[in-house]
């Protein structure tokens, strides 16, 4: 983003800006306007023309936000006679927009032409039925919203009643959390390896923090592409739409088990510890093996090293983990279990300390 | 006022609500003065050389008298091929009295330039808090003062010079204009004041309604004033040359351009300013752009408000230059 001041110019040709994105397209349905708008956003963060084709007429408007001669069909007029086709992507009965991108294409530019199809596509006449005062996403995963509401959230986003669903949250932790962890031993955010195309996103105030929920079509989200603006992201089950809030609460839990060293968690892989986390939610003080986790770490324990240690690592390399020499670590093993309430040493007591590290870690996550 | 009423409030424009929701992040609505650093070391503008790539258009740079005999200085820009005896342009920048430099906003000038075969000069006054009132506007009084003296040496007709700025700077601009009335300083022939700053009491109904919302907000604006008037903020001890809404006669001013967004803590402040012009029988071109946020002409650039409010402004100067151009 080239931004000085504020000053919206185009995304950045290299860096993938999918969040940014969404929210953009995002307010322009919600605030519904009209499609040359749409193209002209497209343009705007792409920074190359943008068109649409619809009912045999053409919208082309340049980066400036200036409407262009029709160009015509598909811009054909405007594209060099021995270059492929410009990029683009059908909207519906007929319907299609295009980029008209010279040379190698940006990061953003798929997201930017599918944000723009969805876009048009669902404010064609009678498709638009807006929820007023909310975003559609937002009624969608509150489990407190009326039937009618969500059906015309449903509607609003174009959502079949059987299409397979998943909700994504995304969160930056706050500073405070993990802050001490050497830059060495930070695994790189998740590489965006395949756009995630969200088709809708809304900010959430939870318990534990601001959070950002994605909601993506299908039941595998492989990797995480929410952009510079979240380091951790957790994925929920995929449900049909009438069951988003399950799915939504399921995402917020894998979010909440992220660390630093796996900022990408499903809640389909945490199994049985997810339960483990929502008997604590509902428990009235923290169980026997977090207090346990919480005087080792008083005892100079450091949470890496415990993580490490539950990881069945070799001692050296929990030594590594912990800044210490092996030899002065096998002495202070001896005094662990003591802190803990349990002994490490075996199978049982490993994941006995890997649960309460993550029930302990879901607990304080803080997110904004 | 009941906190119901702050709470309703003219909507941002859809499309200005998508620009601020991507810019926001580097961007928040609240500016308090321990980020005034901050903000003085975060680049405004594209470098200069960038700005002016390509384009028929000289820089020069003049280091001036400012107030009680400071050096300040004017950056001075014409047109390449630039033909004597046409318009100038008196440039203040704007931001909020505490940051910016004499190129923010410096774009709009090169187009001045580029249109009008207009001198635009661009003043370098020294900011709040470090120089309180009256320093900025005495700066900005001296370097025009300083600017009518060189219509022969930089090519200009000084009967034809138009003050202009937005924000702090057209807060500043209608100070100056102000001055140049009451001293019998240069005569000015428009004032171009852009969403000017213009009010240090800050309790108009819009300086309550955009509060930790949108650009420049109601805390931020306390900061710039607060930053320039001190303790005499609020009180009877304030000049309406700082803050020219206190000013209870606007007659004998030149004809005055003012725009401003619906949504901004200025919009009642500068409906008032042209208001009272009417009132004392002068002249002014008012425009109110629904749904803009503070300065959206500047980030909402390709939005279609934007790009219409920015015809406008265009549109008042082709008549007050062109017009003059006529009639010489």
């Amino acid at each position: 983003m080239q931004e000085l001041v504020g000053r919206l110019t185009s995304l950045d040709p290299e860096a993938s800006e999918t969040l940014k994105v969404i929210t953009y397209f995002d307010h322009l349905v919600e605030g519904r306007v009209g499609v040359e708008t749409m193209v002209r956003g497209a343009a705007l963060l792409s920074g190359a023309v943008a068109g649409l084709a619809r009912a045999g007429r053409t919208i082309r408007v340049d980066s400036s936000g200036a409407r262009l001669p029709d160009g015509g069909s598909a811009g054909d007029l405007a594209r060099p006679d021995d270059s492929p086709p410009w990029p683009r992507r059908d909207c519906g009965e007929g319907a299609f927009v295009w980029l008209e991108r010279t040379g190698p294409a940006h990061a953003n530019d798929a997201m930017v032409l599918e944000r723009l199809a969805h876009s048009v596509t669902v404010s064609r006449p009678g498709a638009a039925s807006a929820v007023p005062g909310q975003h559609a996403l937002e009624v969608l995963l509150d489990p407190a919203s009326p039937a009618t509401d969500r059906d015309r959230a449903a509607v609003r986003l174009g959502l079949e009643p059987r299409t397979l669903l998943t909700v994504v949250a995304t969160g930056r932790s706050a500073p405070a959390s993990e802050a001490q962890v050497p830059a060495a031993h930070r695994p790189a955010a998740p590489a965006p390896r395949e756009p995630m195309t969200a088709l809708a996103t809304a900010r959430m105030a939870t318990a534990y923090g601001l959070v950002t929920a994605l909601l993506v079509r299908g039941d595998t989200v492989t990797v995480a592409t929410a952009g510079a603006t979240a380091d951790r992201v957790g994925v929920g089950e995929a449900v049909t739409v009438d069951r988003l809030p399950e799915s939504f609460a399921g995402a917020l839990l894998a979010l909440r088990a992220t660390s630093v060293l796996a900022p990408f968690v499903r809640v389909g892989d945490l199994g049985l510890l997810a339960h483990a986390v929502q008997a604590t939610d509902h428990a009235s003080s923290p169980p026997a093996d977090v207090a346990g986790v919480e005087r080792a770490i008083a005892h100079g324990w450091s949470v890496d090293a415990l993580e490490s240690l539950a990881d069945a690592e070799s001692v050296r390399a929990v030594a590594r983990a912990a800044g210490l020499h092996h030899s002065t670590l096998q002495a202070r093993l001896t005094d662990l279990p003591g802190h803990l309430g349990f002994d490490v040493s075996g199978g049982r007591g490993r994941a006995r300390l890997h649960t309460a590290l993550l029930v302990r870690r879901a607990v304080g996550a803080r997110f904004g | 006022m009941t906190t119901s009423d702050t709470l309703r409030r003219p909507p941002f424009d859809p499309e200005l609500a998508a620009v601020l929701s991507v810019i926001g992040e580097s961007l928040p609505p609240t500016l308090t003065p321990e980020m005034i650093p901050l903000m003085r070391e975060t680049p405004m503008m594209l470098p200069l050389e960038q700005v002016l790539e390509g384009r028929p258009v000289t820089h020069d740079e003049f280091t001036v008298p400012g107030y009680e005999g400071a050096e300040i200085i004017v950056s001075v820009f014409r047109r390449t091929d630039h033909v004597t005896g046409g318009p100038a342009i008196f440039h203040i920048h704007g931001g909020g009295m505490v940051v910016g430099d004499r190129f923010f906003g410096v774009e709009a000038c090169i187009e001045w330039v580029e249109r009008y075969d207009a001198v635009v000069a661009s003043v370098e006054y020294r900011l709040a808090p470090e120089h309180p009132d009256p320093v900025p506007v005495e700066d900005c009084y001296a370097g025009l003062q300083w600017f009518v003296t060189q219509g022969e040496e930089l090519g200009f007709d000084t009967s034809r010079v138009v003050v202009a700025g937005g924000s702090a700077g057209g807060g500043l601009s209608a100070g100056v204009a102000l001055l140049c009335r009451d001293r019998g300083g240069p005569a000015l022939i428009g004032q171009f004041l852009m969403c000017p700053m213009i009010d240090d009491r800050n309790e108009t109904v819009s300086s309550h309604q955009y509060d930790g919302i949108g650009v420049w907000d109601r805390t931020s604006n306390d900061t710039g004033w607060d930053a320039l008037l001190g303790d005499r903020r609020g009180t009877d001890d304030v000049s309406i040359y700082a803050s020219p809404a206190r000013a209870t006669d606007l007659s004998g001013l030149p004809p005055a351009f003012i725009d401003v967004g619906s949504a901004e803590v200025f919009r009642d402040e500068d409906v008032a300013y042209a208001t009272q012009i009417w009132a004392d029988g002068g002249v002014a071109e008012l425009h109110v752009w629904p749904g803009g946020f503070h300065g959206f002409q500047m980030m909402g650039g390709a939005a279609t408000v934007a790009r219409k409010s920015v015809e406008a402004q265009l549109d008042w100067l082709d008549r007050i230059l062109g017009h003059v151009v006529d009639e010489a």
